[in-house]
């Protein structure tokens, strides 16, 4: 009996050596990942503006990265392979959706080899999917349009009341994906959207006391802000979306603006002020050239758009 | 019994798209060609003067659940007049291991920079030679499996290890002798600054030939990219192959075979958008046998202008002045392409 308990302890023990030989390193390196793992949340957005909304509400928790840059336009992107290796380390990968990258998302999202990240999984976000859109366009819908968001106008950030939906859902989602952390979540969302509500008066106030009644944009990025401040769009400099403007188109635009009496342009800073520059010249409006993304904070890119309509209503470039 | 299995596929992959509250992406590509050569009709060569449809290309692709993702493309290619209806590729990825994809079906293996391009992908009207002259005019296309690694580096390095049946006239033929083909790539990309990047591939591919012979196909690439601006963009490739073993069938002689030789070819490419919706391009090709230094290169050049109003139709007029020392003269020839997409166009990879 108690041979045989020697014996098997023999053999326990050398079980344990091969444990302590290749089960330690690889328990040690499994530690030592989850380790890394469980340090602040890693987060990568489409745009700016998304990661903004993550580290305003995840703040020291969570490690955001933006793929596009501060002033890139997030239609247009190349699936460059560098891309992947952000995404390849990933907790979450947020994008605005509604088709808005769908250019470009898939190769990345694929090419990440990252489960966690990949359609279907709670680590990936669609922020457009947790928003009430406009602009979903009624019937079929082909290429003669130009490049039409399928789903409806994605570029819902500048209204800052669905603004404040979008982070309602980043709240909600940090939460689900890192419940330990919740009390910090939601105190910081709360705190975010308090200081967005709490502008939107003032904001209000300033657009009308410009006395700018009308614009006309690039593209629709600015629809959402324009209908939120009360203002009417007169046109978009580019003739369908994602098509270079015609002189035949931008002919016609300088009849709709002397018509209309439009003082101010708004072109984005991602596409070509050429056209919004012989408007100028032709009737005399305004141009602003504004940031659609965020650049520093949320509010500070609203504020900027104020303050571009603001100065079309001094009427001084 | 390999059309059973693309049958499978697509009924499994159009299962799925039924069941999805999204629909699958499905694009169609038409090329429409006209050519005027030198060689003209009479020379018993490839071209084909005047107007031509050369090839439409169907492709679906969708996640088909969370684990699975299923790509179809399916080409009507005008052989001589012929058409014929070729599933190009028919393949299952993995989207559920870390670090890792599988995929399994009918596909162009990973090898070289310019193997798994579509005819209407193509840098230029034609097939770079480096894929022409060693794999033949369908390129190299196998029905295999590979295992793609994205190692953890702080730049892109990825290894793909593939084996296929082989079945390729020029270079594998496993029907003949039970063999497979093992193909093993390797890719890195740096960033060199936010715009620009530069790629290198390294690729081998290991086999047996009709014959019977060991082939051995070796690829190297370079291709540097810089994007100055929205409408500014440049693109410089250089890729070398180089073959054991190239055989080229006898027309006159089923079974036999006119030249088993060993080849190197190498292609080097400049593409330059210099406005938003054009680009100019260049391209230069040898071909030459390694073997017998004394045998005069084939050489090929080539230049190319393209009107892109959109990413779903393209222009493209093309010269090629093709040297060969075994024709009597220096064929010259004008070719113009209309590239025109509709549905669904798929993301270009980088
Ligand atoms: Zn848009």
């Amino acid at each position: 009996m108690s041979r045989l308990k020697v014996r098997e302890f023999k053999k326990k023990g050398g079980r344990q050596l091969w444990v302590a030989y290749v089960l330690i390193p690889t328990l040690l390196l499994t530690v030592g990942f989850s380790l890394e793992a469980r340090g602040a949340l890693k987060v990568v957005a489409t745009t700016t503006t998304l990661a903004s909304f993550f580290q305003e509400v995840g703040g020291d928790r969570v490690e955001v990265k933006s793929i596009t840059r501060k002033n890139q336009d997030p239609h247009y992107v190349e699936a460059k392979p560098s891309y992947m290796v952000i995404l390849r380390q990933a907790d979450l990968f947020a994008s605005v959706g509604l088709d808005l990258e769908v250019g470009w998302i898939g190769l990345i999202q694929r090419g990440a080899k990252n489960s966690r990240i990949q359609e279907g999984q709670p680590g990936f976000f669609e922020a457009g999917n947790h928003v009430e859109v406009i602009e979903v366009p009624e019937g079929k819908v082909d290429r003669s349009q130009g490049d039409v968001h399928p789903y409806g106008n994605p570029h819902f950030h500048l209204d800052p009341m669905r603004a404040i939906k979008a982070v309602q859902a980043v709240e909600a989602k940090l939460v689900e994906l890192d419940p330990k952390s919740k009390e910090i979540y939601l105190k910081r969302s709360k705190d975010f959207q308090k200081r967005i509500a709490s502008k939107i008066d003032l904001w209000k106030k300033r657009v009308k006391a410009s006395g700018v009644k009308n614009v006309i944009t690039y593209h629709k990025s600015l629809n959402y802000f324009i209908r939120f401040f009360g203002l009417e769009k007169i046109g978009n400099i580019e003739p369908k979306p994602g098509v270079p403007p015609t002189a035949k188109h931008i002919i016609g635009l300088i009849k709709l603006m002397k018509e209309k009496k439009v003082l101010c342009i708004l072109n984005e800073s991602y596409f070509e002020d050429t056209a919004a520059r012989r408007l100028q010249k032709v009737t005399g409006a305004h141009v602003e050239i504004v940031d659609v993304e965020v650049q520093s904070y949320y509010t500070e890119l609203i504020d900027s758009l104020v303050r571009s309509i603001e100065a079309c209503g001094k009427g001084r470039n | 019994m390999r059309y059973l299995f693309y049958i499978f596929i697509v009924f499994l992959a159009s299962n799925s798209f039924a069941a999805n509250k999204t629909n699958p992406d499905i694009g169609l590509n038409t090329l429409f060609t006209y050519t005027s050569s030198t060689e003209g009709n009479s020379g018993g060569g490839e071209t084909t003067n005047g107007f031509a449809f050369q090839e439409a290309e169907l492709s679906i692709s969708s996640n088909i659940d969370t684990n699975f993702r299923g790509s179809a493309i399916f080409a009507f290619e005008n052989e001589g007049g012929e058409f014929h209806f070729v599933p190009e590729e028919v393949f299952v990825e993995t989207l559920s291991i870390d670090s890792v994809t599988f995929r399994l079906g009918k596909f162009y293996p990973f090898f070289g920079r310019s193997n798994q391009w579509h005819t209407h992908a193509f840098p230029f009207i034609d097939a770079n030679q480096t894929r022409e002259q060693i794999f033949g005019e369908e390129g190299f296309n196998e029905v295999g499996l590979s295992v793609s690694y994205l190692a953890p580096t702080p730049w892109y390095l990825e290894f793909v290890a593939q084996v296929f049946n082989g079945d390729n006239e020029r270079a594998f033929a496993s029907g003949v002798n039970d063999d497979v083909v093992g193909v093993y790539y390797l890719k890195s990309l740096w960033d060199l600054s936010g715009d620009s990047t530069l790629e290198w591939n390294l690729s081998y591919a290991h086999g047996r030939t009709q014959l019977n012979e060991q082939n051995d196909v070796y690829n190297t690439a370079l291709t540097y990219i810089n994007k100055f601006s929205n409408s500014q963009k440049l693109i410089l490739t250089s890729e070398y192959t180089q073959a054991q073993y190239v055989l080229i069938a006898n027309e006159d002689v089923p079974g036999t075979f006119d030249s088993t030789f060993r080849t190197g070819v190498s292609s080097t490419w400049v593409q330059f958008q210099f406005l938003k919706e054009w680009w100019a391009q260049a391209r230069y090709e040898v071909v030459s046998n390694i073997l017998n230094a004394s045998a005069e290169d084939t050489t090929k050049t080539s230049g190319l202008i393209a009107y892109v109003p959109s990413e779903f139709s393209a222009i493209r007029l093309q010269y090629d002045s093709i040297d060969d020392p075994a024709a009597d003269e220096v064929e010259q020839r004008v070719i113009l392409q209309l590239n025109l997409t509709t549905g669904f166009h798929p993301a270009h990879s980088y």
